[in-house]
């Protein structure tokens, strides 16, 4: 199966995800990827991602339990499925390799 | 979902629930509570809700929504050209409905245009000065003896002081309008009234354009000339005029005057307009005696360092008051009016020219739009009329994947079509009667400031407003119909909803009409009234012969007499005045006997004997003044019934009265009254009557002009008579006059253009409702023609089926009209108050109107109903 291909914010989103483990559901994914980047995500940004990574095949969920911090409402816990693990690491893989063959140049201003 | 926190507002989760499928609802309410709460942690509570709010908005995506659709709205171009392709198609199998519209639309559109071209040369006043911002005109309030003026002139020495005392005052400048004989080297004779002497910054100041001179130095020294183009052609052709000589005759002195400048001529959008312009301090020699602070005949303006100065002046001008004015024992005010101010939106007396008012221009505005109004409402209510014939191609569409968007696409891109044809059909409208609309306002439009400026972008908002506009609600009604319905044909008497939207609209339509036809009754009626109910005097055959030197003033009485001989003329009279001249009345103080305050401010007219029988003033009580009397010119008084009024006198007749007046030096004359006059309009009919005082002053310099009353037969023949001897009187003088008729029409020319214009638009408006009525009229009557053969196989005579098909739109008309009596009341009586003395509203000028309108109905109603009811049931039966 090919490996779909993943935006740079789709890729922030899986990470955050695989990250997490198990304890991912919109508001941490939204927390994580604000601290690591220090930029400001809105929610809505994060569940459109967080549903089109699921369509894709890379993300699988299921309603978690009843908490009394969300005034009793259930959350949607995701997980990275096998394909998603494959997803970011091909994506880490390609980085790599490429930063290997970059010349040890010093970067020019 | 009952729990609910309060922090997040109740709207929130409202559109949250509204907009969002149900699945997602619970999962995004806890995260936007969580996170709030989180962020409460360390942030303010409006912070907090900011974010909230934006997190809200971010989750209103389609891919959450409830009926999320599966695929993307499309719109390519080969889509769009398909709407356009269609909509033209529409267009052209439909001719009558299109005609209809675009005729409605098109002539709706010119009008807007033209009353746009119109407002806009009324903006554009006086607005090319550069350092228009920061010049303002000097006006002056006084009050004296309880009469209260607010004039646009001042005196001879404001602007200077001003200057001199107040360093934020840049520049300062006066205009002085002036009449004179102008004599060239080679004898050749000018009267010239558009002269004007100003001060030297006065070039600098305003942005006039010179062709030859210097505009900061041109006027400098006394006895320089500045002319325009216009005059210098006149005087010396294409001959280079700088440093020519002219002699100014001005009495009995000349003086010579060299020109050092050619200005371009004043662009008509100006308020300052001359033709010739001398430099002020000519004056100095000319009239020294003119420069006081009694007498207000200059136009002062002052150009401020910077425009937040204004208030600065403002709240200096009690100071300089109690500093120049402490001794004249005068109450007078100061005030600044904005450059931008002095053409709408004066309302002073003694403008310089003839001024606009802001009001007709909101007045022209709201017309131009009420008639696109009626234009658009046409175009709607027929669409929505011929829905039930339309119904199966908008079912068909549907079936074949149509979704509502693109068919309330396809249906909006129609009424653009219509719309850009109406603008095309517009423009050549325009163009078509752009000079005579130049001939009515009085002033010359050029079609290419059309294309120029922000013009065109305005014009395609307009057109995409009148597009969306007309398009919108037909475009929503059609493309709600159900395909299984329709193509089972059960939307034909479709929702009691629409019948009532387009029933409101006609009545809509028609109160705009029906306004408009009041209103040009009332303003007609007025006109009417003012021009000749309410004159006082007889208008007609009276000339007026302006006497521009002393000599002639004081000497006239032998030209009075070689005049008076012919028996085509009835009788002569000089005066300082004459109804309709603005000035001539002067403001005096009067002490009348016993009356309520001793010393009152009247407005002082010198008169000759004769004036009342010369104007034909009725005579109320006691005689007129007259040569029979020898103590008429010493010690008479003719009084008008506002002036006894005011001075609270029942039997004015024998009474003593002193007058306090001015001639090389303040003088009293003592006398009585021996007879009281009607009252009559002298001035502007927008004033109030004022109180006049007559007197007879023999040999003074106040009589500037001789009245003369023809018979009225052989008027040429009169005219000739009065020419010859004043030649033989006073040979180096043109012989001028002017017929009193001629100059109240000039002075009421702004109303009757706005009675000419408001009726023409008007009856622009009834023609686009009538065609709107009559389509309207011929669908329905079209879609009911099965029910009245029925009824008139089953007996129904023709006026019953006349009667049957025309109730329904008279009752409309009629609903209509009664809407339209108190919205037209209303504006109406505020235009009338502008008028002192105005006609009442009477049930009259409703019914004349409601008579009209009704008229209106029954011929676009009536002939679409005649048609039906007499057509032959056989073929109606067989109809469709």
């Amino acid at each position: 199966m090919p490996v779909p291909s993943l935006g740079s914010f789709e890729e922030l989103v899986l990470l955050a995800v695989c990250v997490l483990h198990e304890e991912a559901y919109g508001v941490r994914v939204l927390f994580e990827i604000q601290d690591q980047t220090g930029r400001t995500v809105t929610l809505g940004a994060v569940h459109a991602t967080l549903y089109r990574l699921q369509e894709k095949g890379l993300l699988k969920s299921e309603m978690g339990g009843a908490t009394d911090t969300r005034g009793g409402r259930r959350k949607r816990m995701f997980n990275a499925t096998s394909a998603g693990f494959e997803a970011v690491r091909s994506s880490r893989d390609v980085r790599e390799r490429m930063w290997s063959l970059m010349p040890q140049l010093k970067t020019s201003s | 979902m009952s729990q609910q926190s309060p922090e997040i507002p109740r709207f929130a989760i409202w559109l949250l629930e509204s907009v969002c499928n149900d699945d997602f609802l619970e999962e995004f309410q806890g995260d936007l509570e969580e996170l709030y709460a989180e962020r409460r942690n360390h942030r303010s509570a409006l912070m907090a809700q900011v974010l909230l709010w934006r997190d809200v908005v971010s989750l209103l995506r389609n891919r959450f929504r409830k009926h999320r659709s599966t695929q993307p709205m499309s719109f390519q171009p080969v889509l769009l050209t398909s709407y356009f392709t269609v909509a033209w198609r529409g267009i052209l199998r439909n001719k009558g409905f299109s005609f209809i519209n675009i005729a409605g639309l098109g002539a709706g559109l010119a009008c807007c245009l033209l009353i746009g071209l119109y407002i806009q040369d009324e903006l554009s006043y006086d607005a090319f000065h550069e350092n228009g911002d920061r010049i303002f005109r000097v006006t002056t309030t006084e009050t004296e003896g309880g009469r209260t003026a607010e004039r646009a002139s001042t005196y001879f020495p404001l602007a200077p002081t001003l200057q001199s005392e107040y360093a934020f005052v840049d520049k300062a400048t006066r205009i002085f309008p002036y009449s004179a004989l102008m004599i060239l080297e080679d004898q050749r004779q000018f009267q010239e009234d558009q002269m004007v002497f100003v001060d030297s910054s006065f070039l600098e100041m305003f942005s006039f354009e010179m062709r030859i001179g210097e505009s900061d130095s041109a006027l400098d020294q006394p006895f320089s000339l500045v002319l325009t183009e216009s005059a210098a052609n006149r005087y010396f052709g294409n001959q280079n005029p700088f440093g020519e000589v002219v002699s100014m005759r001005t009495g009995r002195d000349v003086f010579d005057f060299t020109i050092t400048g050619v200005l371009v001529d004043m662009p008509a959008n100006s308020h300052i307009s001359f033709e010739i312009a001398a430099s002020f301090s000519s004056l100095r020699t000319i009239a020294p005696h003119m420069f006081h602070w009694f007498w207000p005949p200059v136009y002062s303006y002052v150009m401020l360092q910077d425009v937040s100065a204004e208030q600065t002046l403002l709240a200096s001008f009690p100071d300089f008051q109690s500093k120049y004015h402490t001794s004249l024992g005068i109450e007078r005010d100061y005030g600044l009016q904005p450059l931008a101010d002095v053409h709408l939106r004066s309302g002073l007396e003694n403008e310089m020219g003839p001024v606009g008012s802001i009001r007709h221009v909101y007045l022209f505005a709201l017309v131009a739009f009420l008639i696109l109004l009626i234009g658009c409402i046409n175009f709607t209510n027929l669409s929505t009329a011929r829905s039930a014939g339309r119904a199966r191609e908008v079912g068909m569409r549907k079936t074949l994947g149509a979704k509502r968007l693109q068919l309330a696409g396809q249906f909006l891109s129609e009424s653009f079509v219509t719309a850009f044809v109406s603008l095309g059909l517009g423009l050549i409208l325009t163009w078509l009667l752009l000079p005579l609309f130049g001939s009515v306002t009085g002033k010359s439009f050029s079609f290419a400031v059309l294309g120029g400026g922000w013009n065109p972008v305005i014009l395609v908002l307009l057109i995409a407003m009148v597009g969306l506009l007309t398009g919108s609600y037909p475009a929503f009604f059609l493309s709600s119909f159900r395909p299984i319905l329709v193509l089972k044909g059960l939307v034909t008497h479709r929702g009691s909803a629409v019948t009532l939207i387009r029933r409101g609209l006609v009545v809509f339509q028609f109160a705009i009409t029906s306004s408009l036809i009041v209103g040009t009754v009332v303003i007609q009626r007025q006109l009417d009234f003012l021009q000749n109910d309410r004159l006082g005097f007889d208008k007609e055959h009276v000339l007026v012969v302006p006497l521009r030197d002393m000599d002639n003033q004081i000497n006239h009485e032998s030209l009075k007499e070689a005049w008076t001989s012919d028996p085509r003329i009835v009788s002569v009279s000089a005066s300082s005045g004459y109804p309709g001249y603005l000035e001539g009345l002067h403001d005096f103080i009067v002490v009348p006997e016993d009356a309520k305050d001793d010393s009152l401010s009247m407005l002082i007219l010198t008169a000759d004997h004769d004036f009342a029988e010369t104007f034909g003033l009725e005579i109320v009580a006691g005689r007129d003044l007259s040569e029979e009397f020898e103590t008429d010119a010493s010690e008479g008084f003719l009084i008008n019934e506002s002036a006894a009024k005011k001075i609270g006198w029942t039997d004015p007749v024998g009474k003593k009265l002193t007058l306090s007046y001015y001639i090389r030096d303040h003088e009293l004359k003592e006398g009585h009254v021996v007879g009281v006059v009607r009252d009559f309009q002298y001035m502007s009919f927008h004033r109030a009557l004022d109180p006049i005082v007559f007197h007879v002053q023999e040999n003074s310099f106040y009589n500037d002009f001789i009245s003369v009353r023809l018979s009225g037969t052989d008027v040429r023949g009169a005219i000739a008579h009065l020419e010859e001897a004043w030649a033989s009187f006073n040979p180096d003088r043109p012989f001028e006059y002017q017929f009193v008729d001629e100059v109240f029409d000039q002075m009421y020319r702004a109303d009757n253009r706005l009675g000419k214009i408001l009726g023409s638009f008007a009856l622009l408006a009834v023609l686009i409702a009538c065609l709107g009525l009559f389509s309207l009229a011929a669908y329905t009557t079209e879609q009911r023609t099965r029910e009245i053969g029925i009824r008139k196989a089953m007996g129904a005579s023709i006026s019953n089926v006349v009667v049957l098909l025309s109730r329904q739109f008279m009752t409309l008309v009629f609903v209509a009209f009664m809407l339209a009596i108190p919205i037209s009341f209303f504006v109406m009586r505020t235009w009338l108050d502008g008028f002192a003395a105005r006609i009442n509203m009477g049930a009259g000028i409703f019914l004349l109107s409601g008579a009209i309108a009704l008229l209106i109905g029954v011929l676009s109603v009536g002939y679409q109903s005649m048609r039906a009811a007499t057509a032959n049931p056989a073929t109606s039966l067989r109809h469709e």
